[in-house]
């Protein structure tokens, strides 16, 4: 809506698909997938128990979209489907590594989450299709996780933004899930930072993941912020996230 | 082609503040548009268009939300609830009342989003979390202290406003 009233968007056609039956829910399956239906409001997760328990990244994150009027209408199929670089949905979906299913005229397929999100307000979507169900890998017991976004007002889009899901053994990363978002024409997980980073502690950490990153040139330079704010901000909230879902992990704050 | 879309009109059967009405509407008119020129409810205000800045917040089935980013066959079947419906015959609303002691007003512009908005939290929050709702309206006036008096004074009235939980950890 906001693309059309800006003038930035002006479809043909429009079908609203808030009066489809079946696609609110929220259901943890038996293989310990976490499974949404697209047209779940942003507020009907947040008050989710299951979400809570299963995936409590997912919590944290919604939290941070926009504001609670938007939130009560705001659908996570609406928002995967958008795929807007710097929202919220499509980083988690990376991080957790979810998986899309989606529904068109040649039947239903599932996309993994790494192969949906092809650029800015860019899917993996053919003409005719929608999605209908985000699945959410859950989270052990020993996963610390957060998210950090550096934005010009509380409920903006990220300039800069950090998801981390950690697994820790023995205060050492043993998994890391990380992801960036905002500072690119998609949310990414850069090459080689998580694999680089398992078997460090918190201090070892911190300390190379700014070597890790990608450069300037890798962020898109814009009215909000250039590429080398951009790629300052992306060591800030790297830092940040791994350091705070370190923590988390290590003083067992997730009771699963 | 183009004529049929020019003409094009789709029913709606919306409650407002309690009336029924049944409408007749073009499919791109917005719900603030509707409320505002079709029902002659001009208390909901535009701001941003864009839902940035809360000032359009009406009820929606006891939900706020932004009535700039709805459109009005969206509401077919529903219940909504604005400005205008929150005072009775003879007298204002709490909040109202609230605003008005607390001075929480000047230009009025944010006012009925942010009300209608207040009215519509349905559960008991911290005073933090009223901060947070209160955050996603911009007012230009009178610098947020007053309307966060207002609102915590209604919340606490009705037993809605709770203390920080203690940290666990």
């Amino acid at each position: 809506m906001p693309l059309m009233a800006l003038r930035l968007a002006a479809p043909e056609t429009i079908v609203d698909l808030g009066g489809l039956q079946g696609m609110t829910y929220v259901r943890v399956a038996d293989d310990g997938v976490t499974r949404i239906g697209a047209n779940t409001t942003q507020t009907q997760i947040l008050r989710s128990h299951e979400i809570s328990r299963a995936a409590p990244l997912v919590i944290e994150a919604v939290r941070l979209i926009a504001h609670e009027g938007i939130r009560n209408r705001s659908t996570v199929g609406g928002s995967l489907a958008h795929a807007d670089p710097a929202a919220e949905w499509p980083a988690l979906a990376i991080t957790l590594e979810a998986e899309i299913l989606v529904y068109g005229p040649r039947g239903e397929r599932t996309i993994p989450a790494a192969h949906f999100f092809e650029g800015p307000f860019m899917t993996a979507l053919q003409p005719g299709e929608l999605v209908t169900e985000i699945g959410i890998p859950c989270t052990s017991t020993r996963h610390g996780h957060s998210v950090v976004e550096v934005t010009q007002r509380a409920g903006d889009f990220a300039l800069a933004g950090a998801m981390a899901s950690l697994a820790l053994y023995e205060r050492q990363i043993e998994r890391a899930n990380i992801a960036f978002f905002g500072l690119a024409g998609k949310p990414f997980r850069p090459e080689g930072l998580e694999a680089a980073l398992i078997g460090k502690s918190r201090v070892e950490a911190l300390d190379i993941v700014g070597s890790l990153l990608p450069g300037a040139d890798a962020y898109t330079d814009d009215v909000h912020a250039s590429s080398e704010f951009k790629a300052h901000l992306a060591r800030v909230v790297a830092r940040r996230a791994i350091g705070t879902a370190m923590d988390q992990s290590i003083k067992g704050n997730y009771d699963g | 082609m183009t004529d049929d879309r020019r003409h094009q009109r789709v029913s709606v059967s919306v409650t407002v503040n309690g009336f029924e009405h049944e409408l007749d509407v073009e499919p791109r008119i917005t719900l603030a548009d509707s409320l505002r020129s079709d029902l002659q409810l001009t208390g909901t205000h535009l701001g941003c268009e864009q839902g940035a800045c809360g000032a359009c917040t009406v009820l929606v089935d006891d939900l706020p939300v932004r009535s700039c980013l709805m459109f009005m066959f969206q509401v077919d079947g529903r219940n909504v609830t604005t400005i205008e419906g929150l005072a009775s015959e003879n007298e204002l609303h709490e909040l109202q009342r609230s605003f008005l002691q607390s001075r929480a007003l000047q230009c009025g512009f944010c006012t009925p989003g942010l009300i209608v908005g207040i009215v519509g939290l349905d559960r008991k929050l911290t005073k933090e979390e009223v901060r947070d709702y209160v955050g996603g309206h911009i007012c230009r006036c009178t610098g947020y202290d007053s309307i966060l008096k207002a609102a915590e004074e209604y919340l606490s009235g009705r037993q809605m406003l709770v203390e920080e939980p203690p940290d666990e950890s």
